[in-house]
């Protein structure tokens, strides 16, 4: 009844009909909740979605988080059951789940300037509602825009994509079925730059085969990187035109 | 939020005079716009999203999985839902999810979700609720009426030849088209239900209350209404406060105002289409 799924076909094509080197379909949506939140977003890369708010700097609501010299940033993750194709219930206290807050706290910890907001907080706070893979890549770049948003100043970007490496090929940005068939790291970097904020790989790759996966990743960053950068100009120019700023 | 006494005492007295005077300026039975969406998540069987405007957000899923039965007739609906913020134990989230679990098991009739006399679609409906300022119970219930009108089941292949049970049985583990074009809807001869809560200050009702008019009233009620009319009440606390007291008088006017108010949201749910 399994049918072979041919995940990279002799003709240099995916399962969803591109090649090795593009992205899927990237959108986003930034100030999408002004009420709620301080800073806001939406990313859709794929099937996958995202929703970020953050809310801060703001005075701390805990005297324990309360850092002398620095913001203290705080990443609370919520999956929805209905996100996967198989329904599942998923606590806050799920080892991946807190794995995955904590990647995104360390990262944006050094991304953020944070040396402007001493004994501050700042809370992000993400909604995963559909997942196809490249999950905590959404994560990061949809926290990214909500902090932008915020008015949270940050040194740049941090943009994060997903390489993967099937036999002798490299292929970028994976849905669900090529993440579950192939090694595959997930990359952030910090804007344009070759400086790399998080390198996350789970699986075994050949030591000799890493670079070419780096590389691709890093293109992959700085494409999305330039695709973020468009929209928050398009709606910075909106805001201006309406004379909202 | 915590009401200054001069504020409350403002609010108290402008909802409790006849006729009332709500801050905001809304009639009694005035809902405030909302802005929803369906079939939003492609990874669902049924979607949708409401957003309110102040702020008050809920994302409900819906999914259905196969499960094997015995001949009974049993309604397999399970509702779950996450206020973000709480813990999953709070007697919020859980009165949420019974009311609206029980209001789905008594009112969906088992033969919808039948796939062969082994076999039966258990729904799961998980609702989130990222940001609530009132009551999210209201929020909460309309997502899911928007979402269970939205679902749809895959149609079974091939189709049995007889429509009798015993060629039903022969069927050993079903095979579902993968069009889904293909899918039958949940909601054709069925509507879902819709759990309204009202709120009663003094002798007045007030529907759609926003969280300061929630802070002054004296408690609440709560209806579940399905297939035009109302099949179930229930008086909730809508402060911590509450004395709760409230007459009969002003218990049947309540379930007669949120009668009408469900009718008339019923109508305007089902006129919202955006897949």
């Amino acid at each position: 009844m399994a049918s072979r799924i041919e995940i990279y076909s002799p003709e240099g094509l995916r399962l969803d009909g591109r090649r090795w080197n593009e992205v899927r379909h990237f959108r986003c949506a930034i100030n999408t909740h002004p009420i709620s939140s301080d800073g806001s977003s939406i990313i859709e890369q794929g099937n996958t979605k995202v929703i970020c708010n953050v809310i801060g700097p703001a005075e701390p609501t805990l005297r324990s988080r309360v850092l002398p010299d620095r913001v203290s940033i705080s990443v609370k993750l919520v999956v929805a059951p209905f996100s996967t194709i198989e329904r599942r219930k998923r606590p806050q206290s799920d080892s991946r789940i807190q794995e995955m807050c904590s990647s995104i706290q360390h990262v944006f910890e050094d991304a953020v300037i944070a040396h402007l907001f001493p004994r501050s907080q700042i809370d992000v706070n993400l909604y995963v509602v559909a997942q196809d893979g490249g999950v905590l890549q959404a994560c990061i770049n949809a926290t990214t825009l909500a902090l932008i948003d915020a008015g949270v100043p940050m040194y740049d970007y941090v943009c994060a994509c997903t390489a993967g490496m099937l036999d002798r090929e490299v292929l970028l940005d994976l849905n669900r079925i090529e993440e579950s068939a192939m090694p595959f790291l997930t990359m952030a970097t910090i804007g344009g730059t070759r400086k790399v904020a998080l390198l996350l790989l789970e699986m075994k790759v050949q030591f000799d085969r890493l670079e070419s996966m780096m590389a691709a990743a890093m293109s992959g960053c700085h494409h999305i990187r330039d695709l973020m950068d468009n929209e928050v100009r398009k709606h910075g120019k909106s805001r201006l035109e309406r004379g909202s700023l | 939020m915590p009401l200054s006494l001069t504020e409350e005492s403002y609010l108290s007295v402008s909802l409790s005079q006849r006729p009332p005077c709500r801050p905001d300026g809304r009639d009694q039975l005035q809902f405030r716009p909302i802005d929803a969406a369906t079939g939003i998540l492609p990874t669902t069987n049924g979607s949708a999203r409401i957003r309110l405007d102040d702020g008050g957000e809920c994302i409900v899923g819906v999914k259905a999985e196969v499960i094997t039965v015995s001949r009974s007739d049993d309604v397999h609906v399970e509702v779950d839902c996450d206020i973000v913020g709480l813990l999953p134990s709070s007697p919020l989230q859980n009165l949420l999810c019974s009311t609206l679990e029980t209001a789905i098991k008594n009112s969906l009739p088992s033969r919808l979700l039948r796939i062969t006399n082994k076999y039966s679609y258990k729904i799961f409906v998980d609702g989130i609720i990222l940001d609530h300022v009132s009551h999210p119970l209201t929020l909460l219930s309309m997502t899911t009426y928007l979402a269970l009108l939205d679902t749809r089941l895959p149609r079974l292949t091939p189709e049995p030849l007889g429509a009798n049970d015993n060629d039903k049985d022969e069927i050993g583990i079903p095979q579902f088209s993968s069009d889904w074009a293909d899918a039958d809807r949940l909601c054709m001869s069925w509507s879902p239900p819709l759990v309204q809560l009202a709120i009663i200050v003094g002798k007045n009702v007030f529907v759609d209350a926003t969280g300061e008019e929630a802070e002054v009233s004296d408690g609440g009620l709560l209806t579940v209404w399905h297939d035009g009319r109302v099949v179930g009440l229930r008086v909730v606390k809508t402060r911590d406060s509450s004395k709760q007291v409230f007459s009969i008088a002003s218990i049947s006017n309540a379930v007669e105002i949120l009668a009408s108010a469900s009718r008339d949201i019923e109508k305007a749910l089902k006129g919202i289409r955006t897949s």
